[in-house]
């Protein structure tokens, strides 16, 4: 669907892990026209002109018929005030943005998510998991208590394989390292998003095992919508946008 | 009872635009962009995004960095081109209502002048905004702009090369603005347009690492206002030629503030990334604003300002 903008409500916004804050915001029958891996712009945060841009978060989830979660990972200013507004705040919402996942037909679908990564890996999961089909998520975090919503998806029935770097829950190590001893059991595919040197190891990973990998990518963005040019990647194809063009990319165009 | 309708028109030159708002260069692609979110028709004219002869690629990640009430942009003029332009761009800006501008930069002279004749006969262009105060390319733009003998020399190569009518685009990176602006009016260009974005640069002070891929880039937002409006000031006091206000203007009392400082028109710039609506808000503002005070045209307030 193209973008609308919007004032969306904030029907709740919730610690949900050490510095992770889940938004929930109602913005009406639009909602389920997203697709896994669109985003949206947030803002203005503030009135007045600072924090100066809106912020790209990922559709975390959909929840219920009207509205979409956020989970946002507080890293500097926009971020913390976010994570503070109070129940009932309406927030200039534009969206759902860019390009989603574009899952195979067919067979086990392998995600990967690293940190705040994660984010829309649930969606492209419980879309898919509706659909019957059989999802295993390698999900990696500094620490068990960076970590959320594992047990909602694993009882959606997904496959949750928790990787800490700090081996303080699952496995201890990179999600990567993880991966790499499950691959080769049949899978052709997987998604993933998170930091730029993780996904970098995915994509390693899956040209070696033959698979079809899509990346989430994240850029610094003005508009969101095409029109600046301020999120656009030298890639090897020409300059793509991440923001329209991606953020899901095909792996092989990126790395 | 007789008919008062707010007259909005604004007159640059040969060009004359319906309504004295458009979209500044680079902040609304080709307009496509915002079809399904901005009532399109309502403004002015759309400015695209810089042309130039070829297809340029623009510079390494990142390209924007927020800065206090702005934001910095190292994007360096990516385009389709010329050609591209004309057979993917033009058509479907030509639909959309508002005066068709488009933004040119050149390495060269005689590329600025190859782009002036191009779109003279390539139709549904209303008027080009000649760039030559780009800060993020290596070469041409800004090095023109900065010499009042060059960017007359760009003015004139393009003023010759087209029946379009011309605008230039000047920097407010120069120790006195009026001596470019005085240079380049001398050359019969329809009207002069200030500003483009100011050099700056953002480091991270904890990585040590610049926040631009190029390091350094243009700054835009309303940080910039009074260093455009005193542009403008200094401009329109200086030439006969008309001033198109641009830097930071992001609501209708900011383009009073351009009007009042001598400019026939306005451009809304970055505050589109924050609402994309930025330009038709600030446009119906205006009108309210006018009516309010009673007066019968926009043009009764370009520089009334009270000294
Ligand atoms: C398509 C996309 C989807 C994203 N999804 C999520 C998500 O679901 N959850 C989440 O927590 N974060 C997500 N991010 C990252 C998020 O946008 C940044 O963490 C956030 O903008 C930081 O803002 P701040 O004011 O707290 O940080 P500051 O550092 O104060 O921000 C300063 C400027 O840098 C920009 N910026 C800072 N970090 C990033 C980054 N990693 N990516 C892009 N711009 C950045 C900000 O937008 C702002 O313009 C996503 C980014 C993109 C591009
Ligand atoms: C991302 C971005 C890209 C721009 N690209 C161009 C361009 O291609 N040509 C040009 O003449 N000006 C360009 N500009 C400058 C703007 O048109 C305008 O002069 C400047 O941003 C000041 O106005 P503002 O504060 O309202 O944004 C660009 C500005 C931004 C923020
Ligand atoms: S953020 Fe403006 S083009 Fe992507």
């Amino acid at each position: 669907m193209k973008p609308i903008r919007l004032e969306a409500e904030l029907l709740d916004a919730r610690a949900v892990a050490r510095q992770m804050v889940r938004l929930r915001l109602r913005v009406g029958p639009c909602a389920i026209r997203a697709r896994p891996g669109q985003f949206v712009m947030l803002g203005p945060l503030a009135e007045g002109m600072d924090p100066f841009l809106n912020r790209p978060f990922s559709i975390h989830r959909l929840e219920g018929p009207e509205a979409w979660e956020l989970l946002v990972a507080e890293v500097g200013r926009g971020t913390r005030m976010l994570a503070r507004l109070e129940p009932s705040a309406r927030l200039p919402v534009l969206g759902p943005l860019g390009s989603g996942f574009e899952p195979p037909a067919e067979g086990e679908l392998l995600l990967v998510g690293g940190g705040a990564g994660v984010a829309p890996l649930f969606f492209l999961a419980e879309d898919q998991l509706a659909r019957g089909r059989r999802v295993r998520l390698f999900y990696g975090a500094s620490s068990a208590d960076r970590l959320v919503g594992c047990e909602a998806l694993a009882a959606r029935g997904a496959r949750v394989e928790i990787c800490t770097d700090d081996g303080s829950a699952g496995f201890g190590g990179f999600v990567t390292a993880r991966l790499e001893q499950a691959l080769g059991d049949g899978s052709d595919w997987l998604a993933a998003c998170g930091p730029e040197p993780m996904l970098r190891a995915v994509t390693g990973l899956a040209r070696r095992f033959g698979l079809a990998a899509q990346v989430s990518l994240e850029n610094r963005m003005a508009c969101g919508t095409g029109a600046c040019m301020g999120c656009s990647l030298l890639l090897a194809g020409g300059p793509r946008r991440v923001c329209v063009d991606g953020p899901v990319f095909d792996a092989r165009e990126v790395f | 009872m007789v008919d008062l309708e707010l007259d909005m028109r604004a007159r640059i030159g040969r060009l004359e635009l319906a309504k004295p708002v458009m979209t500044a260069s680079g902040t609304f692609g080709f307009g496509e962009e915002y079809r399904s979110l901005v009532d399109l028709g309502a403004l002015g004219a759309i400015v695209t995004k810089g042309i130039s002869l070829r297809p340029r690629a623009g510079n390494p990640a990142p390209r924007i960095a927020e800065t206090p009430c702005g934001m910095l942009n190292a994007v360096g003029l990516e385009n389709p081109g010329l050609e591209a332009f004309l057979r993917d761009k033009l058509p479907g800006l030509r639909e959309m209502g508002p005066a068709v501008v488009v933004n040119i930069l050149g390495d060269t002279l005689e590329d600025y002048a190859a782009l002036a004749r191009a779109l003279d006969g390539a139709g549904g262009v209303d008027a080009l905004e000649v760039n030559i105060s780009c800060p993020n390319v290596e070469r041409g733009g800004l090095a023109f702009g900065t010499d009042p003998a060059l960017a007359a020399e760009v003015a004139a190569a393009v003023r010759e090369s087209t029946r379009l009518p011309v605008l230039v685009k000047l920097t407010p990176d120069v120790t006195d603005i009026a001596a470019v602006a005085r240079a380049v009016a001398a050359t019969g260009v329809d009207g002069l347009v200030c500003i483009n974005t100011l050099r700056g640069m953002a480091i991270d002070p904890l990585s040590g690492r610049p926040r631009l891929g190029k390091v350094i880039g243009g700054l835009s937002g309303p940080a910039i206002r009074p260093v455009a409006l005193r542009a403008v000031f200094e401009v329109a006091r200086e030439v006969d030629t008309a001033v198109v206000g641009v830097g930071g203007i992001g609501c209708w009392q900011d383009a009073v503030e351009f009007l009042r400082a001598g400019a026939v028109a306005v451009q809304v710039g970055c505050a589109t990334f924050r609402d994309p609506s930025a330009a038709v808000m600030v446009l119906r503002g205006l009108e309210d604003f006018l009516k309010g005070l009673g007066v019968r045209s926009c043009s009764q307030l370009v520089g009334a300002v009270e000294l």
